[in-house]
């Protein structure tokens, strides 16, 4: 898969993910913080959205070890290990 | 008492810190003062009386603890309510419990069967203090998770709960953070902890991560207790930049099971801080402590006693004894379970060499961030969904919150799995807490049963 669609599978996640949280995006920005005064997810959303990439690519940074700070750190992660399609 | 402690400290160090919080920062005497005046306005405007129950239903801050030394001078027993119950609960709870009066910094608490009086109120200095505490009748009524919905009231006398917390010969550091709320054991035990010692607590305005580590920074604190997912979440924003600025010396993990993960990330962002897992529950109390770094505890313990407590397992189950658990419960809730005085934990063990492991729930509670779930609970609100024929809910390992909450789904003939799904989803936001909420929904096209059972796994 190529970069470009990686990226816009791990959007399409996280959009989900905002709008199941009752937030919904016009947009991502891939260099916002996930978290606090970023995109401000808690323990429980990120629980969520390490389960939910989990779900969709069969692994996730999370469980890795990783704590991605932001979006682009989570495409990164799967453009470095790749992703089944 | 804790107020005795606070009394102690006002006289032997009078204008060293006890309580700062976002707002305000009080010394030993100035709290030991506001407490007196909230004492009296308590007492003779309010008319509490030894014995009687007063609810507190206030964010964290210096002037909760306050009221809750407030209510220790006029012998009341309280109950620190979570602020983040809503009316529909308050009134739950109101039905179950001795009435009382209800001490609250919100805006209105309608429906409250007795008085309600604002925090803010009865905060404001009386003319004369009152001098003695009562100490007949007192004690804290401290509510567990609700598992089912309504949690349980357990009851603890001061006496009890303060003989848990250790007194240090020379307490060393400058102080601790609150970062389990106080409604909770685990915060109360913080709090008690720092009030026995003549340490300072820190309260943060919120449990933010900035929030949190503005808070650590301006107030020098070196002590740290909080469960392993509040750990998982702040290591995992904080940065080798603001982790220097940090110099944390005691890090405490505890209401949940340790991972080795969470240890290893805390030795490599403060490999000068002792970290030390606590186990303890709101029933049985504090039981021990471990700081050898790895998850678990060591086999020994089982063999003689921790301090004042022993251990042994029965059928895969951790029980303890101890002398100094909760009094009993005061909402009609049956007793735990026990085997003569031994009292089971409800937490299934596994002794591999040395070393005892915790597995997880007996009857399969899911815990999710510190907080139990009852599968059953999630389950009957699912199955109410139109097209689902049944459901099983599990706990699934999660790396943040230690499990979320899952759930396979049987599906009626002929129904549009999208549309039941979203649902279930609209369902359980609706009726449940969010971390009872299912973060899975897999479609099985059969659950395994048992003798008509659903098999759990």
């Amino acid at each position: 898969m190529e970069r470009s669609e990686i990226r816009r599978a791990v959007e399409d996640v996280f959009c989900a993910l905002m709008k199941e949280r009752g937030t919904p995006l016009a947009a991502v920005d891939l260099e916002r913080s996930l978290y606090d005064s970023g995109y401000s997810l808690d323990s429980m959303d990120t629980a969520t959205l390490s389960a939910m990439l989990g779900q969709r690519f069969e692994h996730d940074p999370y469980t890795s070890g990783a704590f991605p700070q932001n979006i682009a750190e989570i495409v990164a992660y799967y453009a470095e290990r790749g992703i089944t399609e | 008492m804790m107020v005795e402690w606070i009394q102690r400290h006002a006289v032997k160090k009078p204008d060293e810190l006890f309580l700062v919080d976002d707002t305000v920062s009080l010394s030993f005497r100035e709290t030991e003062q506001r407490a007196r005046q909230m004492a009296a306005t308590l007492g003779r405007d309010a008319g509490i009386t030894p014995g009687s129950v007063v609810y507190l239903h206030a964010q964290d801050s210096a002037q909760l603890v306050v009221a809750l030394l407030a209510t220790q001078y006029v012998g009341a027993r309280v109950c620190v309510l979570n602020r983040n119950f809503d009316v529909e609960v308050l009134h739950r709870l109101a039905s179950r419990l001795h009435r009382g009066i209800l001490v609250t910094d919100a805006q209105s608490v309608s429906g409250w069967p007795e008085r309600v009086l604002s925090l803010a109120e009865v905060a404001v200095a009386a003319q004369v203090p009152r001098a003695t505490f009562d100490e007949a009748g007192g004690g804290i009524i401290i509510l567990t998770s609700a598992t089912t919905g309504v949690p349980k009231a357990v009851f603890y006398n001061w006496e009890r709960l303060l003989a848990q917390v250790r007194l240090a010969a020379s307490p060393q550091g400058r102080g601790w953070a609150l970062l389990y709320p106080l409604n909770h054991f685990a915060g109360l035990q913080v709090l008690l902890h720092a009030a026995k010692n003549g340490l300072s607590l820190a309260i943060p305005r919120t449990r933010q991560f900035s929030d949190v580590l503005e808070c650590l920074i301006r107030c020098q604190v070196d002590s740290v207790s909080a469960t392993p997912t509040f750990w998982r979440m702040f290591t995992g924003q904080l940065d080798p930049a603001g982790a220097s600025q940090l110099t944390l010396r005691q890090i405490t993990l505890g209401g949940e099971p340790v991972t080795a993960d969470v240890l290893s990330r805390l030795r490599e962002l403060f490999p000068e801080a002792r970290v030390t897992q606590v186990y303890a529950t709101t029933e049985i109390g504090s039981c021990f402590a471990v700081s050898d770094g790895q998850p678990g505890f060591p086999a020994e313990f089982l063999e003689g006693p921790v301090g004042s407590v022993r251990l042994k397992i029965h059928e895969g189950q951790l029980y303890v004894r101890t002398p100094s658990g909760m009094v009993g419960y005061v909402d009609g809730s049956p007793a735990p379970e026990r085997e003569g005085d031994w009292i089971a934990t409800g937490d299934l063990v596994e002794v591999r060499g040395r070393r005892v492991h915790f597995l997880g729930r007996k009857g399969e509670v899911v815990n999710v961030g510190g907080v139990k779930v009852y599968p059953p609970t999630v389950e009957e609100q699912i199955r109410k969904v139109r097209g689902v024929r049944d459901v099983r809910v599990y706990g699934k390992a999660n790396p943040i919150t230690g499990q979320i909450v899952a759930a396979d789904l049987e599906l009626c003939e002929g129904v549009a799995p999208d549309v039941v799904l979203a649902e279930v989803r609209q369902a359980c936001r609706s009726t449940l807490n969010r971390y009872e909420q299912p973060r899975e929904l897999h479609v099985v096209a059969e659950l395994g049963r048992s003798n008509e059972k659903l098999m759990r796994r």
